[in-house]
């Protein structure tokens, strides 16, 4: 009889250890965020995270009753951070691609976006599509896929003059190194709201954006959540106040906020 | 459990006792194994209900929603692409429309049955009602306005093809993704009834177990109570009691581990496959619009061809930079939606899917009129054989997933009929065993 009781007891553990490891069985999540992206997110004056994402990594979260922790990672940082168990989640402005799903997992997106160009404003009325960058020179972030996908993707033989980050893009493109910066509109968006910026958006939009949020691979529970949430987050118009919020004087075309095609959780 | 014989002077009291508290905790283990059957029967059985009856064809049915409602798009498209010289054609895609528009509704209402505790899945449901409303509207403007163009086979004039991007932009930007997400959340619901249910499953089996093994022990200390205390070799009618438990521990074990298999087959076998393959092709139709897309509106040609390497990369991924580098590099190595398929089915599959890219490839190199006059031909016919494939796919997972569903609802029939029967009458023997003994005291 003992020994049955012991069966029982080592059995019932088993049940609930069968369950691989999920967001959804902590308290307090560890969300990985960047805090040099303006508009999106970035360190306020006061020291604490301000923006797009962090709005609405709040929201979700919130929905899923947990508390947040911030870690600050740097753009590199976004894939390891899962991989080595440090982070929780990812809020970094990631997109969805088939290289990345190999090692983690995505839930939603939570927003489409589409790629863009920003032009100095003498150049508005020659570039103003994707294929006038035949031929003109663009800045290429290293790390980054955007200049690739504007060449070998659309085929359009522009230049890509590397840099290490946005600002040097900036600096560029005000002293005529290169013609144009291209990559999400809400990105150029920001950098736009920079200080002694006077850039134009082209509004040319190609190459759809999934922007989703990075978890671990295997949490089919968390991302399932986190999918409701975001459901939710659309249709309670919660999405539609904080992309107006924040990119409602940007030029963003803002006309219809409906809710992303998830990735689907298994 | 074992009792050893007193001295019978004087303790005739302490005997009877003894065999009615041994024939009482027999009679409750009994009791309790039903108990533990039927409730592992019950839980399975809701298991089963879900996946095969409620939830699993309602999630079927979903997924068909985003398949017609692309295909209703291409339909408009196909319409606008071919001139007034293809009337019958045109009226042909147009009766197609409206046969696809009543499986929509249907299906509609099916995703709404499921989502009776689901307000927020409630609401996608309403939307795409409101939405397929909206839809239609702007698309019977892109008609109007291509009929009065009277325009030939090839690219109607830029008011059509500005009124179609209204049309089209609804579906692909609001509709189709609240569709696919409404497949994917129904399948959550099945996924996680189907989690449930396994474990209370496998419990009920431990407890099956447990509960029969007590039963057992019990029947036996009687029996050999009896046996040194009346020197009895045996008493039939609780040889037959223990028999009968037994058979009935056995049983039940095997019927319940059968039905948790069922379930299982259902799952994985059925009703997974059938999920992704259904998304697979709804996914493939709405590649085959957006080569269709591709020739209508040259102002987006681009952000079509986007929209195809996309769902490409989606339904059979392979690494590459660009379409014409994707169709070059795919090999049957592929990862994606279809990568789960093994064997012969994934070699079919991929012969039918390759010539369909192949054909994409050699469109796109085309002149308009000349590619126009090829999709309308040839690509859509690679389209249909490899459209078909998947199809039958499809039906061949279904039948197991059905057959799956089957084979666990006989074993609960079986469930339900012998076994309480087989118990019932092994309590009855045990007080028939037990009723001359306790005569003797009386």
């Amino acid at each position: 009889m003992r020994k049955l009781l012991i069966c029982l007891t080592l059995l019932l553990t088993a049940c609930g250890a069968a369950r691989p490891e999920s967001l959804v069985d902590k308290d307090e999540l560890i969300v990985a965020i960047r805090s040099d992206v303006p508009l999106i997110s970035f360190k306020g004056k006061d020291g604490s995270y301000d923006g797009f994402n962090i709005d609405v990594a709040k929201y979700l979260i919130s929905r899923l009753g947990k508390k947040i922790h911030w870690l600050e990672i740097t753009a590199g940082d976004q894939l390891t951070v899962l991989t080595q168990g440090r982070a929780d989640l990812v809020f970094a402005h990631m997109s969805v691609t088939p290289e990345r799903k190999k090692v983690i997992d995505f839930a939603g997106p939570y927003h489409v976006d589409f790629q863009d160009i920003a032009v100095r404003p003498a150049d508005k009325d020659v570039i103003r599509d994707v294929r006038d960058l035949e031929g003109r020179k663009i800045c290429w972030v290293r790390g980054t896929n955007i200049a690739q996908r504007i060449i070998d993707e659309r085929r359009v033989k522009a230049i890509a003059v590397p840099a290490p980050d946005y600002n040097v893009c900036l600096d560029m493109i005000k002293d005529g190194r290169i013609d144009a910066i291209s990559t999400n509109s809400q990105i150029l968006a920001g950098l736009l709201t920079k200080p002694g910026v006077d850039l134009h958006l082209v509004g040319a939009t190609f190459n759809e954006q999934r922007t989703a949020i990075g978890i671990r691979k295997g949490d089919v529970d968390g991302c399932e959540e986190l999918n409701r949430a975001i459901t939710e987050m659309y249709q309670d118009g919660t999405a539609n106040m904080l992309l107006d919020k924040w990119f409602g004087k940007s030029g963003i075309d803002l006309s219809v906020v409906s809710v992303p095609q998830f990735e689907g959780c298994s | 459990m074992t009792v050893t014989a007193t001295p019978s002077t004087g303790r005739k009291e302490s005997v009877s006792g003894r065999v009615r508290t041994l024939a009482g905790l027999s009679l409750l283990a009994l009791a309790l194994l039903l108990a533990a059957i039927l409730g592992g029967a019950a839980s399975t059985g809701a298991g089963l209900r879900t996946i095969g009856h409620d939830a699993g064809p309602q999630v079927l049915a979903t997924t068909g929603l985003y398949r017609q409602m692309s295909e209703m798009d291409a339909l408009v498209a196909e319409t606008l692409l071919l001139g007034s010289e293809y009337g019958p054609q045109q009226q042909a895609d147009l009766t197609t429309y409206d046969q696809r528009r009543l499986e929509i509704s249907e299906s509609l209402l099916k995703a709404y049955r499921l989502a009776l505790d689901n307000p927020a899945e409630q609401r996608t449901v309403e939307s795409l009602i409101e939405g397929l409303g909206r839809y239609e509207r702007l698309a019977t403007q892109a008609r109007l306005l291509d009929v009065q163009s009277k325009h030939t086979a090839g690219q109607p004039p830029d008011n059509v093809v500005q009124a179609y991007q209204k049309a089209t932009d609804l579906m692909h930007r609001e509709l189709l993704p609240q569709a696919y997400n409404l497949t994917l959340e129904t399948g959550t619901i099945v996924r996680r009834a189907h989690v449930a249910e396994r474990s209370t499953t496998s419990l009920a089996r431990f407890a099956v177990i447990v509960t029969g093994l007590l039963a057992l022990a019990c029947l036996l200390g009687l029996q050999t109570y009896l046996t040194r205390r009346f020197r009895r070799v045996f008493a039939p009618a609780l040889v037959v009691a223990t028999v009968l438990t037994g058979a009935g521990l056995v049983t039940g074990t095997a019927l319940l581990n059968r039905q948790g298999q069922a379930l299982d087959e259902a799952k994985r076998g059925g009703f997974d496959a059938v999920l992704t393959l259904t998304r697979a092709r709804a996914i493939s139709k709405s590649m085959h619009g957006d080569q269709n897309r591709y020739l209508l509106d040259r102002f987006r040609r681009d952000t079509y061809e986007h929209a195809f390497l996309d769902k490409s990369q989606t339904i059979a991924a392979v690494e590459s930079t660009s379409l014409p580098d994707y169709q070059s590099k795919l090999r049957a190595d592929f990862q994606g939606l279809l990568g789960s398929l093994t064997g012969q089915d994934r070699e079919r599959l991929f012969a039918v899917y390759q010539k369909f890219q192949q054909a994409d490839a050699r469109m796109r190199t085309m002149t308009p009129e000349a590619a126009i006059k090829y999709w309308d031909g040839e690509l859509t016919q690679t389209y249909e054989s490899y459209d078909k494939v998947l199809e039958e796919l499809v039906r061949r997972h279904e039948s197991d997933f059905e057959r799956a569903i089957d084979s666990g609802d006989g074993a609960l029939e079986t469930l339900w009929r012998l076994i309480p029967a087989g118990l019932a009458a092994g309590a009855l023997l045990i007080l028939v065993g037990i009723w001359p003994r306790l005569r003797e005291y009386r």
